[in-house]
């Protein structure tokens, strides 16, 4: 896989985990990623949004708008069972990812 | 919050994206700057500096248009409804208006699919009972330029001097006068060697069933014997083997058969080794040295037989057949039918063959007709074939017809409902198109196309549906008779049918919202929320156009119904009253003598005499386990045969001239017992009775024969006299009994005057009346004739309530048709009504909620629902009954003994209407009772 690849294919994990032990707003999605990278990652509207529109499309997630009490009605993304599928390999084929690249950099260490 | 959603639409724009998508995906983003916007500004900053902030995250001017241009593109929406705009021309606008239409029935799956449903229903209904008109009505023999086939017929001012005359039933002409479809042997010769109109005269004997042995077992087949030259006439070659030949049909030549491609599959399986296989028919060899082609069905499709043998053989296997009938001028038994030579019209060859036919029967020694008679010859196109019950058929057809449009009907005004219901949540939509610019025009033809895709998708499923229920209808009609060729295929004209009908469906569908939607009133519409709009323009207790789409439906669902009911009461009466006496667990059997191939010939009047052989028979018989009694006459009820004479009556009656047309009835001991006729007067016929052959005999009248030749005489001891020679034959009455038809199909013809007297001699047909299933005895019967060695065979076995089914199949399938689509139209109707107090239920979700939360209680609301629909029910089942009045009468012609108002049938039709329609509006009532005040008030 290109690198190009797998910056999408690491964004889209990212969302894709973020939203996978419940259902989470747009604007929150991009905090969490702010602040679990310490400020590394973050996605502008004009990016994160069109991602979240294509994984909606894909069926990976499926956002709904929701009126909480007290608050503004916001569109909720949760995982699909066919995202929670697609996660799923993704992360394996992340960790095997991440495995060769410390392999390789390791011995270059040693 | 600062006006974010204008520089959001902004960036949007290039996009041209579905309005309703960019007022979505504006609404979320203006939300997602909103958030940082306010917490910038809870955490000191300036507006305008948290404003700047959070406008950064929209990055580049066009980055936002970009990225999403990939996403919302990959299946691209064009916005389908600006008017004038997108309409460049009218296929392309048409097309936009199917993919819109699409995308609304999707998002509506529920609607869809019922709607989608109901009109398959309604259409595949449709189709099917076309399909059969079809093939009954419209499709000509599969045979090659049916157009040149013509049938003969004859007809003069005066019944000619016939030695003897037979009729099959199916002469399609009709006359006042005498006439008739049969004609002597020799005639049929001269009329063959009329080479110059055509190409070929046959002729063919209607056969009917006969018993059949192959490889040792037994089997009923139905025969038909037809000329030498029958299959070269018709053009048509056989598909395995070959067909009969002239040389076949010659006394002496061996004796062949051809059989039918149904048969051919069904007795044998298709085995090609079938050709030089041997079956008995009445005991007699033949050899099969052929099989006809898949659709062949012979001149009658209603009667195609299993098997097709030379005519000669009809005298070979029954010797009873005179061969006299060969040469005598005087007797008409064959029927007729040609092949035009190419060119020649029906008129030229009636003249010609008209002359034949005068010179024929007027001049010589045997002249059948006077010259003053003028008889004459016609000639009858037999294109589609010659069928008896095209006529007959036709009139239930045309009832199926009617009641399967009147379902269409139903179907129609429930999508239309079910549009109308749903147009409240489209209103606004509609209100923004028309604010957009989009012509009227467009969004009637939007409505009319949304009805059509409904239609279209309906119709399709429907094409399938039909094509199982034809073939189900049609396996129903062949358990009772009808040929085995008869198939019903999709064609094109069943297919245009559909078309059109799917067209007008999706018209009517698609009308309703559509003269609504030309109604919009711009302006209020877009201000008003739907909740208000809907209290403003659907007001309490006025459904408007629903309601009345339901009342309509529950009037026509009470005519359907009662229309079923009268019919079923109907068929009810044929099977248990017109035949005047106990048909079940009644079986038939001909016993005559061996050397005699069918009894029906002459029989009870001449031959030899059996009565002393019958008697002992018939006492074998009365101990067989089953057999609650055992009687015999000379015809078998339901064999269609009976003698006919005349009597001079009594001297005091004499004034009223003589009883013409007497049916002349030979029975044995206890024939009335055994088919449970009643005796009304006097008694029947005793033992002594049989015993002594003074004059005058003894007989038993009918009620009919006391009522139109003895008046108010006393019927027991009045004589009459039988007049034909030989010699008057003086009979006392002394009983009378109940009148029985004999006849089938039973047709409701006032019942013919008789008279039942001892049967001495000829021969005979034994009823069984049994205990149980009758058929199990037959094996018993045979071999007691056997072992009882007096020369005699049990032939022809009918199960009298079995042949009973055979005929009345017609009216069996009109009234199970007829039920089946009333159910059809009851569950439509049902619908209907559920569908519009759901959706009043919900709409009302508000107001209900506030008179429960006032006190109101479950049962009071439930009630109020409950009421509702009752209204409507009471006001289209009073509509429904006064259409059945007024319609039913024209049904008059399909009720058997019943009369079109019938009370029962009436009562009924309500009650199973108002029932099913009351579980209709529980329904939706009882979720009106499940109402949370709290959720209600929160409605909206």
């Amino acid at each position: 896989m290109s690198e190009i690849e797998w910056k999408k294919v690491s964004a889209e994990m990212l969302i894709l985990s973020l939203v996978e032990a419940r259902p989470r707003h747009g604007y929150e999605i991009s905090q969490l990623i702010e602040q679990r990278s310490g400020g590394a990652v973050r996605f502008y509207v004009a990016s994160l949004y069109p991602l979240l529109y294509r994984l909606e499309k894909r069926g990976w997630i499926q956002g709904r708008w929701v009126e909480k009490e007290g608050q503004r009605r916001r569109r909720y993304y949760r995982l699909t069972p066919q995202g929670k599928r697609v996660l799923a390999s993704q992360r394996r084929g992340w960790r095997a990812f991440v495995e060769a690249i410390n392999r390789i950099t390791e011995a270059e260490n040693a | 919050m600062p006006g974010w959603k204008p520089e959001i639409a902004r960036r949007l724009s290039p996009l041209k994206l579905h309005p309703a998508r960019e007022a979505e995906i504006t609404e979320e983003l203006a939300q997602h700057l909103d958030d940082p916007f306010q917490e910038l500004l809870s955490a000191g900053a300036t507006e305008e500096q948290a404003h700047r902030t959070a406008l950064a995250e929209l990055s580049d001017e066009d980055l936002l248009a970009k990225s999403l241009r990939q996403v919302e593109q990959e299946s691209p929406q064009e916005p389908v409804f600006l008017g004038a705009d997108w309409g460049h021309n009218f296929l392309s606008s048409l097309w936009q208006d199917v993919r819109y239409g699409l995308r609304q029935l999707r998002r509506n799956p529920g609607f869809a699919v019922v709607a989608v449903v109901t009109l398959a229903l309604g259409i595949g209904a449709n189709t099917a009972i076309f399909s059969i008109i079809d093939a009954i009505l419209f499709r000509t023999l599969p045979v090659p330029q049916p157009q040149q086939l013509v049938v003969f017929g004859w007809s003069a001012h005066a019944y000619g001097n016939f030695d003897g005359m037979s009729a099959y039933g199916n002469c399609p002409f009709a006359s006042k006068g005498p006439h008739g479809c049969t004609f002597s042997y020799p005639l049929f010769e001269r009329l063959r060697a009329e080479q110059t109109v055509f190409s070929g005269v046959s002729a063919l004997l209607p056969g009917g069933p006969y018993e059949a042995t192959i490889d040792g077992h037994p089997s009923t087949v139905s025969a038909q014997f037809v000329s030498g030259n029958f299959f070269r006439t018709l053009q048509t070659r056989a598909a395995l083997g070959r067909t009969l030949r002239p040389a076949d049909d010659s006394l002496g030549a061996p004796s062949v058969a051809v059989l039918s491609y149904g048969y051919w599959q069904s007795r044998f399986g298709g085995s090609r080794a079938v050709v030089g296989k041997t079956i008995d028919i009445h005991r007699f060899p033949f050899t099969i040295v052929g099989v006809a082609p898949q659709r062949f069905t012979g001149l009658d499709p209603y009667t195609a037989p299993d098997i097709w043998v030379p005519l000669s053989c009809r005298f070979a296997i029954d010797s009873g057949f005179s061969k006299r009938k060969l040469t005598d001028r005087g007797d008409i038994w064959l029927e007729m039918f040609a092949r035009l030579r190419p060119g020649v019209s029906l008129a030229r060859a009636q003249a010609v063959a008209s002359a034949v036919f005068a010179r024929d029967v007027t001049t010589g020694s045997g002249a059948v007709f006077k010259p003053k008679d003028d008889p004459r010859l016609r000639l009858a196109s037999i294109a589609a074939g010659l069928s008896p019950l095209w006529r007959v058929y036709s009139q239930s057809l045309l009832l199926l017809m009617i009641l399967t449009g009147i379902v269409l009907l139903l179907a129609c005004a429930n999508v239309a409902g079910l549009t109308v219901a749903r147009w409240a949540s489209r209103h606004k939509e509609v209100a923004i198109r028309l604010a957009l610019g989009t012509g009227r025009w467009r969004l009637v033809r939007q409505f009319l196309t949304e009805g059509t895709l409904l239609a279209g998708i309906g119709g399709v499923l429907g094409v399938f549906l039909a094509f199982w229920g034809s073939e189900s209808i049609i396996g129903f009609l062949q358990q009772y008779g009808l040929p085995r060729q008869f198939a019903v295929l999709p064609d094109p004209r069943v297919l245009g049918f559909t078309f059109v009908v799917t067209a007008l469906v999706g018209i009517l569908a698609g009308l309703a919202p559509a003269i609504q939607a030309t109604r919009v009133d711009v302006t209020p519409a877009l201000k008003e929320a739907y909740g208000a709009w809907l209290s403003a323009n659907c007001r309490w207790r006025r459904f408007g156009l629903g309601s009345l789409l339901v009342v309509g439906q529950v009037a026509i669902s009470v005519l359907v119904l009662v229309g079923a009911g009268l019919l079923a009461r109907s068929l009810l009466n044929r099977e248990t009253r017109h035949f005047g006496f106990q048909t079940s667990n009644l079986l038939t059997v001909d016993i005559h003598p061996a050397h005699w191939a069918t009894a029906t010939i002459e029989m009870g009047i001449r031959g030899p005499d059996l009565s002393a052989a019958y008697r002992q028979l018939q006492d074998r018989f009365s101990t067989l386990p089953g057999v609650a009694s055992v009687s015999y006459s000379a015809w078998a009820p339901m064999s269609g045969g009976y003698a006919m004479t005349s009597y001079s009556l009594p001297g005091a009656a004499l004034k009223r001239g003589p009883m013409d047309m007497t049916g002349y009835i030979g029975v044995g001991p206890g024939f009335f017992k055994a088919l449970r006729i009643p005796i009304v007067a006097g008694h029947g016929l005793a033992a002594s009775d049989f015993a002594s052959t003074a004059l005058p005999e003894p007989a038993v009248a009918n009620e009919a024969f006391v009522k139109q030749a003895l008046g108010n005489l006393y019927p027991i001891g009045q004589e009459v006299t039988k007049l034909p020679a030989p010699g008057p034959r003086s009979v006392r009455i002394v009983g009378v009994a109940r009148n029985v038809s004999f006849e089938l199909p039973p047709n409701g013809r006032a019942p013919m005057p008789a008279l039942y007297y001892p049967l001495r001699n000829g021969v005979a047909s034994f009823e069984f009346r049994t205990s149980a299933d009758p058929k199990t005895l037959v094996p018993l019967v045979r071999s007691i004739v056997s072992q009882a060695n007096a020369g005699l065979v049990a032939g022809n076995v009918v199960p009298v309530s079995e042949e009973i089914d055979h005929f009345l199949y017609k009216e069996r399938l009109v009234g199970w048709l007829s039920t089946l689509f009333a159910a059809l139209a009851l569950l439509l109707a049902s619908v209907g009504l559920y569908g519009l107090l759901a959706w009043e239920v919900t709409r009302r979700t508000h107001e209900l909620g506030v008179r429960m939360a006032l006190g109101a209680e479950r049962a009071s609301v439930l009630r109020m629902v409950l009421w509702l629909g009752a209204r409507l029910i009471l006001m289209g089942t009073a509509v429904g009954l006064a259409l059945a009045l007024a319609l039913t009468r024209l049904m008059r012609h399909f009720l058997f003994h019943l009369s079109p108002t019938d009370p029962v049938s009436f009562a009924a039709a309500c009650l199973i209407l108002f029932l099913v329609a009351l579980l209709a509006c529980y329904i939706p009532a009882r979720r009106a009772t499940k109402v949370d005040p709290i959720v209600a008030l929160r409605y909206e």
